[in-house]
């Protein structure tokens, strides 16, 4: 019996962790008006990759989900937003660890 | 007279062109802009490549000269600073066409300096235009914008600006400077302007990319 629970947590949390890389955000510097961020999700959203993508404009934040086992590395990101005219100021992944 | 109002509205709409919005959009964006000032109506019309340089076509008509310039336009973005809360710009612009005036033609050039600073509450920018032809045309015009936001809206959501426009042309002796404050809203992709300007004459500027 608690090895079925030790297993059962063990799947519990991979699983979360798995979850989990599926989301990132992004520090963009320069976000500062609608038509700047409209640039950035324009250029994200052309990924297969990308599955949604959420600004805040406030924070200066740009927040990514990736489709089912799929994912962009660092390089790939900071290629598009530099792409379109503003700078990767920091790549935040595992967000709820 | 309703009819009147809105066919007037519908060729302000449709008639004139911008300048002081962004001259160049994200890597294949296309942008209309359109600008009814106190001085000139104009349409410019342009596709951005890449973030660096747009072009397109402009046409510009001043209305108390009756001049009518129509010609390619470049414009490219010579520097971009972008930091955490703003983001500064220096464009070069430049275009190449055709002027006319009373049924005569001729070739006219157009070369601009346009910069801009931006906050999410301030704004300002300053640009400026040189126009000339043989004989139709030789007109340099200056222009300054000030705004802030009163509110700070997040993505998605209405944006607001109050803003004030200067714009100083030495060669225009009755009225050198014009002043207009206007207010700016803009929603996604569409952005509009309206305005009077202190020798009572209407602005309405209207900007959409896609």
């Amino acid at each position: 019996m608690r090895q079925f629970i030790y297993i059962t947590v063990l799947l519990f949390l991979s699983l979360k962790s798995f979850a989990d890389n599926n989301k990132i955000d992004i520090d963009v510097d320069g976000l500062v008006c609608e038509f700047c961020a409209v640039t950035i999700e324009k250029g994200l959203v052309k990924k297969t990759e990308v599955q949604e993508v959420i600004v805040d404009l406030e924070a200066g934040k740009i927040f990514i989900t990736f489709t089912d086992g799929n994912n962009l590395t660092d390089e790939e990101i900071t290629d598009i937003v530099v792409n379109n005219g503003y700078n990767v100021a920091k790549i935040n992944r595992n967000l709820n660890e | 007279m309703i009819k009147r109002s809105f066919k007037l509205f519908l060729i302000l709409l449709f008639s004139g062109a911008l300048a002081n919005a962004r001259p160049i959009s994200y890597s294949g964006g296309t942008t209309i802009m359109q600008k009814n000032g106190p001085v000139k109506n104009s349409l410019h019309i342009h596709y951005s490549p890449s973030f660096k340089y747009s072009i397109g076509y402009k046409s510009d008509y001043f209305r108390k000269d009756q001049i009518a310039l129509n010609g390619i336009q470049l414009n490219y973005l010579v520097n971009r600073v972008n930091k955490k809360g703003s983001q500064r710009n220096v464009y070069l612009k430049s275009s190449l066409g055709n002027a006319n005036q009373s049924g005569k033609n001729e070739l006219y050039g157009f070369a601009g300096l346009a910069a801009d600073f931006e906050t999410r509450k301030y704004f300002i920018s300053y640009e400026n235009a040189y126009y000339k032809s043989k004989e139709i045309i030789s007109n340099f015009e200056q222009n300054i914008r000030l705004g802030v936001a009163p509110y700070v809206a997040n993505y998605g959501h209405l944006h607001s600006w109050l803003m004030v426009e200067l714009k100083y042309n030495a060669e225009n002796e009755n009225n050198k400077m014009i002043i207009t404050p206007l207010i700016r809203l803009f929603k996604g992709p569409y952005l509009g302007e309206i305005g009077v300007s202190s020798d009572k004459k209407l602005l309405f500027n209207y900007f959409m990319r896609f």
